[in-house]
C-alpha cells in the first residue's frame, strides 16, 4: 500500500510522463492505422448512405412515372370511349352508313 | 505527506474506486445481464417496417386492347399537428384547396388523443382528386403530408359492368374482379431496416434494387364495339318492347369465347359504395347467377336427344292430337290445337310441346337425361366469371323433387332452371359440330415481367354427333326461314329458335308476364357468332317471336356488318372468283 500511494503521489508531484522512442513510434502507428480505418469505415459508410438515398430517388421516380402512366392510361381510354367518339363523328358531320356492299377481292 | 492530505487522498481514491465498481456493475447488468432487453428496445425505436409503395392493381382490357378497368391516381392528405404550429392559419389555406371548412380542419388539427395528447397524425381527406392533391402538395405547408392512392377507375362507365364486377383499393368483388382477385392483385412488399426521427428509412445498407410487382393484366376475349352494340340493343328492345329487365350474351362458337355479355339494370362499377347501400345491389350477373325456366328454347336440346340417340329423324313423323299424358299429368300445346301427322322438323319450328313430351317420353328418362347433362344442365359451365349458379336439374334419383311427370314437362323447359349462359353453351354447343367447349371471358394474360399467357379451348365433351349437330342445325334454320321470320337476316342463313317461357310463382305459374328468349346462331355454313336474347316480361307482345327475335335480327345483322362478315353471296364470290 504504501509503494501504491508513493507511486500516485510521485505521479501527482511530477506532473510528467517520460516515454521511450520506440514507444512513441508504436502509439503513433497505431493512432495513424486507427484513424486511417475510422476514415475509410466512415467513408464507406458515407457512400453506402449516398448510393442507398440515389437508389430511393430512383424508386420514388420509378413510382411517380409508374403512377402517371396508369393515370394517363385511364385519360387515354375516357378520351376514346365508344360513345365519345361517335359524339366526335356526328360533331364533325359523318352519318352511319345504311347499307354496307361487300366487294369480292378478284385477285385474291 | 502530512496526515490531512493522505485522509483527502484516500477518500478521493476511495469514492473513485467505489465509482468505478458501480459504474462496472451497473454496466455488467445493462451488457450481460439485461442484454436481450436492451437490445430489443433499442431495435424497437431504431427499426420499422416500412411498406414500400404499392404497385397498380392490373388492369383489364378488351380483346382490341381497349382499357376495361385501369388504375387513377388520387391523395390522402394527411396532417402531423406536432409541427403545425399556426394550425388557424393553416386550416385557413387547407380549407380553400380541400373545399373542407376551415373550423373543421383546425378541430382535426387540435384534436387530442386518450392521454390528453396532441394526435401524432390525422386524416384529414381520405381521397382527394389528383388536382387538389397536387394543390395541396404546393403549398409546401409543413407538417402537411399528401400520399398517393390507387384508385380502381371504369374510363368505360357502366360498360360490361357485370362482366367486369369491380374492386375496392385492396379486393375484387363479381365478374372479372372477384374471379381473377388474387392474380389482379399488386405484390406487397414491406421494407425492415432503421429509420430516423421522422420514420424515414435511414440507407446505411444497399436497399432492395426491385420494385414490388405490380398485379396481372389481363385481355377480355370481350369486344368493346359488341359490347357497346349489344348494350344498345338490350336498351333499345326493352323501351321498344316494355320488358323490365334483360340480357344478351354473344359467343364464338368455335372457342366459346365471349364477345359481349349485357345485362339490364346495370351499374357503374365506381359508385360500388352508393349500391351496396340498397336493398338489392345490382351488382350479380344476371346472364350467369340467375336462373329461369327457359321454355321452348328447351327443345332444341329434347330434339337433339332424339336425333342422336336414333330414336328419330328430322322426317319422322308423329300424330300430333293436341294433347298428351307424361306420367299422369296432361300435356297440350301452347296454342291449344291438335297438329295431326307432323314430322320432327314440323315440331321444333313450330314449337310443339306435344311432340317434344312425345320424344322425351319415347326416349325414356335414362337417355333424356344423360343428354341433358352432356349439355352441361345442372352444373357450372366453368366459366371464369364469379358468382355462377348451376341452375337446376331434378333427376330420376332425386326422388323427394322428381316426378314422372317431370319428364314430360321438362321437354319444353318446364321445371328446369337454366342461367342465359348455360342456354347460350347448348346452343354454341350446336353450332359447334356438337362438342362442348368450357366458356371464358379472358383470352390472355399478361404478367408483369411480360410473359403471355393464351387460353387454349377446353373440350368438355362430345355431346352429340357431326351429323346430329348438322341436322338440327337445318331444323333451326327452318324455325328462322319458315316460323320466326322476324329474326330472318337479309342475305344470310341463320339458325335459331325462340322460347316464351311462364314465370313460376309458388303453387304454379304467374298468369301475367312471360320470360321472352331468342337463340340463334349464324351465319352457316361456318357460323361466326351465337347470340342469345333474354327478355324479362315483355308488355307490347308475351311472344318471343315477336319480341326477342326481333333484337336477335336487328343484332345479329348490326355485327356481321361491323365484324366484316359478308353475306352469303359474297362469300360465295369470294370463294369462286379465283378459281
Amino acid at each position: 500500500m504504501p509503494d501504491f500511494l508513493e507511486w500516485v503521489t510521485h505521479g501527482v508531484k511530477q506532473g510528467r510522463f517520460e516515454m521511450n522512442a520506440a514507444a512513441t513510434v508504436g502509439v503513433s502507428l497505431v493512432v495513424v492505422v486507427l484513424t486511417l480505418v475510422t476514415a475509410l469505415y466512415l467513408m464507406l459508410i458515407s457512400r453506402t448512405a449516398a448510393r442507398g438515398r440515389y437508389i430511393e430517388g430512383l424508386q420514388a421516380q420509378a413510382f411517380g412515372l409508374q403512377r402517371e402512366n396508369q393515370q394517363l392510361m385511364v385519360d387515354i381510354a375516357e378520351q376514346s370511349t365508344v360513345s365519345g367518339l361517335r359524339e366526335r363523328a356526328e360533331a364533325l358531320g359523318l352519318v352511319a352508313a345504311e347499307t354496307i356492299e361487300f366487294v369480292a377481292d378478284l385477285e385474291q | 505527506m502530512a496526515e490531512g492530505p493522505r485522509r483527502r487522498l484516500m477518500l478521493l481514491i476511495t469514492l473513485l474506486v467505489g465509482s468505478v465498481i458501480v459504474v462496472v456493475i451497473q454496466l455488467v447488468k445493462v451488457q450481460v445481464v439485461d442484454h436481450e432487453f436492451y437490445k430489443n428496445w433499442a431495435l424497437e425505436q431504431q427499426v420499422r417496417a416500412i411498406t414500400m409503395d404499392t404497385p397498380p392493381r392490373g388492369v383489364i382490357r378488351d380483346r382490341g386492347g381497349h382499357l376495361l378497368a385501369g388504375n387513377g391516381l388520387r391523395y390522402a392528405v394527411e396532417a402531423a399537428p406536432a409541427y403545425i404550429v399556426d394550425k388557424a392559419g393553416v386550416a385557413d389555406q387547407l380549407a380553400s384547396v380541400l373545399h373542407m371548412p376551415a373550423s373543421h380542419i383546425e378541430t382535426a388539427l387540435s384534436s387530442r388523443g386518450h392521454d390528453q395528447q396532441l394526435r401524432q397524425w390525422v386524416l384529414l381527406a381520405p381521397s382527394v382528386s389528383r388536382d387538389v392533391g397536387e394543390g395541396v402538395k404546393d403549398l409546401n405547408v409543413s407538417g402537411i403530408t399528401v400520399r398517393p392512392l390507387w384508385e380502381r377507375s371504369y374510363p368505360q362507365g357502366t360498360l360490361a359492368s357485370h362482366t367486369l364486377g369491380f374492386s375496392t383499393m385492396i379486393t375484387g368483388y363479381y365478374g372479372v374482379e372477384g374471379y381473377y382477385d388474387v392474380m389482379l392483385r399488386p405484390e406487397v412488399v414491406e421494407w425492415v431496416g432503421p429509420v430516423d426521427v421522422a420514420s424515414l428509412p435511414i440507407p446505411w445498407q444497399p436497399v432492395a434494387g426491385e420494385l414490388p410487382r405490380r398485379g396481372v393484366d389481363l385481355e377480355l376475349t370481350l369486344d368493346r364495339t359488341v359490347q357497346t352494340l349489344a348494350e344498345q340493343e338490350l336498351l333499345r328492345s326493352l323501351g321498344e318492347y316494355g320488358a323490365e329487365a334483360g340480357t344478351i350474351i354473344v359467343m364464338e362458337p368455335e372457342t366459346f369465347g365471349i364477345l359481349a355479355m349485357a345485362s339490364y339494370p346495370t351499374y357503374h362499377p365506381e359508385q360500388y359504395v352508393e349500391l351496396a347501400a340498397l336493398a338489392s345491389p345490382p351488382f350479380e350477373d344476371p346472364a350467369v347467377s340467375k336462373q329461369y325456366e327457359p321454355g321452348s328454347v328447351f327443345k332444341i336440346l329434347t330434339v337433339a336427344a332424339a336425333l342422336d340417340s336414333g330414336m328419330v329423324t328430322p322426317q319422322t313423323t308423329y300424330n300430333d292430337q293436341g294433347w298428351i299424358e307424361v306420367g299422369g299429368q296432361t300435356i297440350r300445346n301452347a296454342t291449344r290445337r291438335a297438329y295431326g301427322v307432323s314430322t320432327v322438323t314440323e315440331l321444333l319450328a313450330k314449337s310443339l310441346n306435344v311432340g317434344a313430351a312425345w320424344l322425351s317420353r319415347d326416349m325414356g328418362p335414362d337417355v333424356f337425361y344423360s343428354y341433358l347433362k352432356g349439355f352441361g344442365l345442372g352444373e357450372r359451365t366453368g366459366i371464369d366469371l364469379a358468382g355462377e349458379v348451376a341452375g337446376q336439374l331434378w333427376l330420376p334419383e332425386d326422388v323427394e323433387h322428381w316426378h314422372p311427370s317431370n319428364l314430360g314437362t321438362n321437354s319444353f323447359g318446364q321445371g328446369v332452371a337454366v342461367t342465359p349462359l348455360q342456354m347460350a353453351v347448348t346452343v354454341a354447343t350446336v353450332a359447334n359440330d356438337g362438342v362442348r367447349l368450357r366458356p371464358h371471358v379472358v383470352g390472355r394474360r399478361i404478367s408483369p415481367d411480360g410473359a403471355v399467357s393464351v387460353y387454349r379451348p377446353v373440350e368438355v365433351e362430345r355431346v352429340i354427333s357431326p351429323e346430329t349437330a348438322r341436322d338440327l342445325t337445318e331444323i333451326m334454320v327452318r324455325c328462322v326461314e319458315d316460323e320466326v321470320t322476324l329474326a330472318r337476316v337479309e342475305g344470310y342463313r341463320v339458325a335459331g329458335k325462340s322460347g316464351t317461357a311462364q314465370i313460376p310463382v309458388p303453387g304454379g305459374y304467374a298468369r301475367e308476364g312471360t320470360i321472352a328468349t331468342f337463340v340463334g346462331f349464324g351465319p352457316l355454313p361456318d357460323p361466326e357468332l351465337v347470340i342469345l336474347v333474354k327478355l324479362d316480361r315483355p308488355k307490347t307482345s308475351p311472344w318471343a317471336a315477336n319480341t326477342a327475335a326481333g333484337s336477335f335480327q336487328r343484332l345479329i345483322s348490326e355485327l356481321f356488318t361491323v365484324l366484316g362478315i359478308p353475306p352469303e353471296e359474297g362469300r360465295l364470290v369470294v370463294e369462286v372468283g379465283p378459281r
